[in-house]
């Protein structure tokens, strides 16, 4: 089939149907003044509806607790971890040299001030009346 | 647009709104005459609003169509629990058609609803590209390439029925 002969039995198709369809339009003041057929959604099926979103909802809402970055899951760190990190060399003493300490804690670069009002001041006697 | 011109453009493209809801409705006319009544209703308590960015005609079919899948989307949910309260089976089809519409009724069955909402609108309807995009709120590209795809579905059901 050539491709206007196929738009034409297209068009001549449609419009056939077309014309079908609108032949049997309803009147519209008829359709308008009828009561409206609502099909209301049954109530089980309502129901049903209500409960699968609500599982949804718990089932999204604990997998975003889970998925929280520190959340202290059980299954959070594997078996191995704390035994790792628990873990000492054995020739870890041979690290601890004299003076190391002086690394682990900020030196008092300023040295203290002395406390001079509790020392007595000398009299003075050269000049003075005795 | 007044209360009353709008009446007017209803009653004018009445046969016309209901061919579409026809299309929409998959040709069955209970399920047709209710959306097209909902769709009436909306536009004339102002639910839908015309705006004027479109013609009255591609804005009609705008309302039926969504009407149509709202109507589609409480259809399955109803047909979750079947045999209770939900809508009972209705025939499709109008009237007594001859044999050639219905086997063609069929074959545009077949499509992709796209597709076949498409070539509806502009063979149907003599709608362009872009208004069928707008009507159905797509891009006219896509509507452009869902016409091309359907034309030449179509072409082939037709065929395959006509040379088996």
């Amino acid at each position: 089939m050539k491709d206007d002969d196929l738009e034409l039995s297209l068009q001549r198709r449609f419009a056939e149907t077309r014309r079908a369809d609108e032949a049997a339009a309803p009147d519209l003041g008829a359709l308008l003044d009828r009561p409206p057929r609502t099909r209301p959604v049954p109530a089980a099926a309502r129901r049903l509806a209500l409960a699968a979103a609500l599982a949804f909802a718990a089932v999204a809402a604990a997998l975003l607790v889970r998925a929280r970055p520190g959340f202290p899951g059980s299954g959070d760190l594997p078996p191995a971890a704390g035994r790792l990190a628990a873990w000492t060399s054995p020739t870890a003493s041979l690290l601890r040299t004299p003076g190391a300490e002086l690394g682990a804690r900020v030196p008092a670069l300023v040295p203290r001030v002395p406390v001079f009002a509790s020392l007595a001041l000398p009299q003075t006697t050269k000049g003075a009346d005795r | 647009m007044t209360p009353a011109e709008t009446r007017a453009e209803i009653e004018r493209l009445h046969a016309a709104g209901f061919a579409w809801s026809m299309a929409c409705c998959g040709r069955k006319r209970e399920r047709a005459e209710d959306v097209l009544q909902t769709s009436y209703l909306k536009i004339l308590d102002g639910r839908a609003r015309f705006e004027g960015r479109s013609s009255f005609k591609t804005f009609l079919f705008g309302v039926i169509r969504r009407t149509a899948a709202e109507e589609r989307r409480r259809a399955v949910l109803a047909a979750l629990l079947p045999g209770r309260d939900g809508a009972s089976p209705e025939p499709a089809g109008s009237a007594p058609d001859p044999v050639e519409r219905l086997a063609f009724a069929a074959a545009l069955a077949r499509l992709p609803r796209r597709q076949r909402e498409v070539l509806e609108l502009v063979f149907s309807h003599g709608m362009t590209i872009d208004e069928s995009a707008d009507t159905l709120g797509i891009a006219p590209g896509s509507a452009a390439a869902h016409y091309a795809r359907g034309k030449s579905r179509l072409a082939r059901i037709l065929r395959r029925r006509t040379h088996p």
